[in-house]
């Protein structure tokens, strides 16, 4: 496929890398040579310099052969704009990006007037992750299938855990779990355990359950759930009030705390969100915190619009173990040496962005025998949860799975069949009309086929 | 250092090699030459060693520094192990000078320690021609133009393609790679059936048109180009030049954009250089020659074969006056342009360079004034002139040093400044004792070793074989 990318800014350059590695061809523009020049050297795609917006330049990036289109530079505008010229030379989808909540209202209008295919909102996106984030408190990130009935949890097993030592056998027999412990990522390596495979101290585990059984999971590792009724927010950005909207229709969240350093934000929020406790304050002194009770908190998120304070910020919170800590982190290149046992979970709202670009673009790639409905990607891009539609029947249809020859590091997680989750044993078939969810280790996969050894 | 990866790429080089060292093993079964079998075992040796290489497990991290040194480890590596079958075959007994005509021959410089090249087996002849083919364009090009792409490709491609800015015709690398290729085997192959309809004999054909695809300079009879047809030679002039152009105007070229092709800066001064120097000449030499179509000629002959970097002569041109002469030193320094197979300094550089001086005597005078250089009507960066120009002074130094050490042959100062003019520029052809009638037997060894240095740091363009060569390269706190 043919991409281009304006802005070449955190989402833009992600997005490149991301897809240049799936062997798509990639065009990037953006008005600074010094990203240009940056992109060019990490990654394999043609760089253009110029603004995407003005026509001549997107001529010369070629768009009328082009599949895709992404705007998404830093500016909601220019991106419009951006989509508007494209649409005049070419007849490829585009993609926007649009942050400014004040536009929420008429995207709808904006999408059919210009033929714009998708809008993201980073910010929105990021908070509801951190909604439902906040739901399974007790691990790390958690990715949604079948509309929130089949879910893939990261959870880090504590120290002082029951289940270490034990085999996956013994402890699904021991706790009556039904789910799948379907990978577990030990000192950097990733791999796909057994029965088995024994849990150590300081693994992550991959558990693959429907919404109530995750509890059981929670329970047998050793954390206590825990309804969030209390939250601690620094920040007033644009996260922090798509994520008042969305804890306003939570009957759950009885306290909500707003810690913002600059008052005219303060009484903008406070006009707007009547319900929220708004104090302004600068975060970082330790005694304001504890004063505005830190310690007490059910969830504390750190979403200031610098990556330092955040951390700071959780790694101050997270002294308290019962405290679910949820950081903000803008700059990806710090997200894997971030040890998430100190920081709780991280949200990037560039990568939330990038992935649902990448999975939109991944779903349209293909037809035929399958679709791509949701496309999670973790652990650094390593693994991908992929969600299938299967349409029509095909080598892995009315078969019993243990008889499909998989690929290695590939497992069938999850087969949602009638309003009905399944976890797959191998007796189990797949039917046209399934979802299906796929997890895999260092593959990429567009077609449920490829799954076939 | 990512020395795995690095020898990763390397087998992939020797893989290529060996299958390439196969077709001399066919040419020698259909003229029946003993010397083939050489060839078979070397190719077969190579292989293995490639495989082997390839089996490093690899580890993702590959910049800048591992793509230099892919390129110069690697070649330094298929030249060795491509001066086998030459050295076991005793067709060129003596290793260092089977080894200096492999590299001669895989850096398309065409200088050759054969007094006689048609002492060599067909067989023979054909391999030497064929690395320049293979070397003008790159091995490794090829190899990204037929291994599947990985985002480490942009590196390797920087480090072996010619000139101060690598432009890709295409988003990827390998779909570049493969285009390159694909304009290069075609033209090659019009080169190869012009000379052949022109009355070249079907084997010169291919050995010349190789050689001339790879503006190298190779040649396979008694008084190399003289033995051909005027008609063979006028081909020789134009293809020579066809080679020696961006092969990104092809690529303009093929899609249709053909203003946007011959609006190229580079390719007008190039032209401009040919004619100003070329008439030069003829004016210079006119009494040696008594028909002026002779005089136009050898003048236009012998000035696109230097300034092509490829080396062919069709005449002893030592009874030159010695301003013809200097002319012809000076353009083998000027060679041709970027993104070509030509050898030297490379006239997109000369250009950005004499605009950076120009504007810098306006600057002297003019002290706060802005001035611009500009090529091919886009603003040069800052960063590249300033790499233009220290490439210069490494360039220069290169030759400074070089010539000192072959001075210590006692040859006269024609002979051995050229030889390193024309060493160093992948040319293949200088002046006096190493002009048209000449060889590089005459030198000592340790020439000859410093000769091969000169050679792979011009096809190259110096960097890789620095960072090759330089400590800190390999130390682990690069």
């Amino acid at each position: 496929m043919r991409i281009v990318i304006v802005g070449c800014g955190k989402v833009g350059s992600t997005i490149a890398r991301s897809l240049a590695n799936e062997n798509h061809n990639i065009i990037v523009i953006d008005k600074d040579q010094d990203k240009v020049n940056k992109i060019l050297s990490e990654v394999d795609c043609m760089g253009i310099v110029g603004n995407g917006a003005i026509q001549q330049v997107l001529l010369e990036a070629e768009v009328e052969k082009a599949d895709y289109l992404i705007a998404c530079t830093s500016s909601d505008e220019i991106n419009i704009l951006t989509c508007l010229m494209t649409r005049r030379n070419s007849s490829c989808k585009t993609v926007a990006r649009m942050r400014n909540p004040e536009y929420a209202n008429q995207i709808e209008y904006i999408m059919n007037e210009l033929d714009i295919s998708l809008t993201i909102n980073p910010d929105l996106a990021t908070a509801h992750e951190i909604a439902r984030n906040v739901r399974f408190s007790n691990s790390i990130y958690t990715e949604s299938f079948f509309k929130g009935r089949l879910n893939l949890h990261n959870v880090i097993i504590p120290d002082d855990s029951k289940i270490i030592g034990k085999k996956l056998s013994e402890i699904t027999k021991l706790y009556n779990l039904s789910g799948l412990i379907c990978m577990i990522e030990r000192e950097g390596d990733i791999f796909v355990p057994t029965g088995s495979s024994v849990v150590k101290k300081g693994d992550k585990v991959f558990i693959v359950a429907r919404s109530y059984d995750a509890f059981k999971y929670f329970d047998a590792i050793g954390y206590k759930y825990k309804p969030i009724k209390s939250y601690m927010i620094i920040g007033g950005s644009r996260i922090a009030r798509y994520l008042f909207d969305i804890l306003d229709k939570d009957n759950n969240a009885s306290v909500i705390k707003l810690i913002e350093k600059d008052h005219n934000k303060c009484v903008e929020i406070a006009d707007k969100n009547p319900k929220i406790s708004v104090v302004c304050a600068d975060a970082t002194d330790k005694q304001t915190l504890i004063r505005e009770g830190m310690n007490d908190t059910d969830a504390f998120i750190a979403l200031t619009g610098i990556d330092e304070e955040n951390i700071l910020l959780s790694l101050l919170a997270n002294t308290n173990k019962s405290t679910k800590v949820i950081t903000k982190v803008n700059h990806l290149n710090f997200i894997d040496s971030l040890n998430e046992i100190k920081l709780g979970s991280v949200v990037n709202p560039e990568k939330i962005a990038a992935d649902i670009i990448i999975q939109y673009i991944r779903a349209n790639m293909n037809a035929g025998d399958s679709n791509i409905e949701t496309l999670h990607r973790l652990c650094n891009d390593r693994v991908e949860a992929l969600g299938f539609k299967i349409k029509d029947n095909s080598a892995i249809t009315n078969k019993k799975i243990m008889d499909i020859k998989l690929k290695d590091n590939v497992l069938i997680a999850g087969i949602y069949r009638k309003n009905q989750v399944i976890i797959p044993n191998g007796q189990d078939e797949i039917l046209v009309g399934d979802s299906v969810v796929i997890i895999t280790k260092d593959n990429k996969f567009n077609d449920i086929l490829d799954i076939l050894a | 250092m990512n020395i795995k990866k690095v020898l990763n790429y390397i087998g992939s080089m020797l893989i290529i090699e060996a299958i390439l060292m196969f077709l001399p093993f066919i040419v020698s079964i259909f003229y029946k030459e003993q010397s083939g079998k050489y060839y078979l075992i070397a190719s077969i040796i190579i292989l293995i060693f490639g495989l082997l290489l390839k089996r490093s497990k690899t580890d993702k991290r590959f910049f800048t520094a591992e793509g230099f040194i892919t390129a110069a480890l690697g070649w330094i590596i298929i030249s060795i192990l491509g001066s086998l079958p030459l050295y076991f075959s005793k067709e060129i007994p003596i290793f260092i000078d089977a080894l200096f005509e492999t590299v001669s021959g895989f850096t398309t410089t065409g200088a050759t320690i054969l007094d006689d090249s048609t002492l060599l087996s067909k067989t023979a002849n054909f391999w030497r021609c064929l690395t320049h083919f293979v070397g003008g364009m790159g091995v490794l090009v090829l190899m990204l133009a037929i291994v599947p792409s990985q985002s480490e490709d942009m590196h390797i491609m920087k480090a072996e393609s010619p000139g101060p800015q690598v432009g890709k015709l295409v988003p990827k690398v390998s779909d570049t790679a493969k285009n390159l290729y694909f304009i290069y085997i075609t033209l090659t192959a019009l080169t190869i059936l012009s000379y052949k309809l022109s009355g070249m004999p079907f084997y010169d054909s291919i050995c010349l048109g190789f050689s001339t695809a790879g503006t190298g300079g190779f040649t396979v009879t008694k008084n190399g180009c003289a033995d051909y047809s005027y008609l063979s030679q006028i081909l020789m002039i134009v293809f020579m030049f066809l080679f020696s152009i961006n092969f990104n105007i092809y690529f303009l070229i093929a899609l249709g954009k053909f203003k946007t092709a011959f609006k190229s800066e580079e390719l007008k001064i190039f032209i401009l250089i040919i004619v100003v120097v070329a008439s030069l000449i003829v004016i210079n030499t006119r009494d040696q020659y008594v028909s002026l179509f002779e005089n136009i000629h050898n003048a236009l002959f012998h000035t696109t074969s230097i300034i092509t970097t490829t080396g062919f002569a069709i005449k002893d041109y030592t009874a030159w006056p010695l301003f013809s002469k200097y002319l012809l030193l000076l353009i083998m320094v000027f060679g041709g342009c970027a993104g070509s197979t030509a050898g030297g300094f490379k006239i997109s550089r000369l250009i950005i360079i004499f605009k950076q001086a120009y504007n810098e005597i306006y600057l002297q005078l003019h002290p706060n004034s802005v001035r611009i250089v500009k090529f091919e009507d886009r603003i040069v960066p800052n960063e590249t002139i300033r790499t233009v120009l220290s490439y210069s002074v490494i360039y220069l130094m290169m030759i400074l040093g070089g010539t000192a050490i072959i001075s210590l042959e006692k040859f006269d100062l024609q002979t051995t400044l050229s030889s390193v003019l024309e060493i160093f520029n992948n040319v293949g052809l200088g002046i006096s004792k190493v002009g048209p009638l000449g060889n590089i037997t005459i030198f000592s060894n340790l020439s000859k070793i410093t000769f091969m240095i000169l050679m792979l740091a011009g096809r190259l363009e110096i960097f890789p074989i620095i960072m090759l060569l330089s400590r800190k390269t390999w130390s682990r706190e690069r």
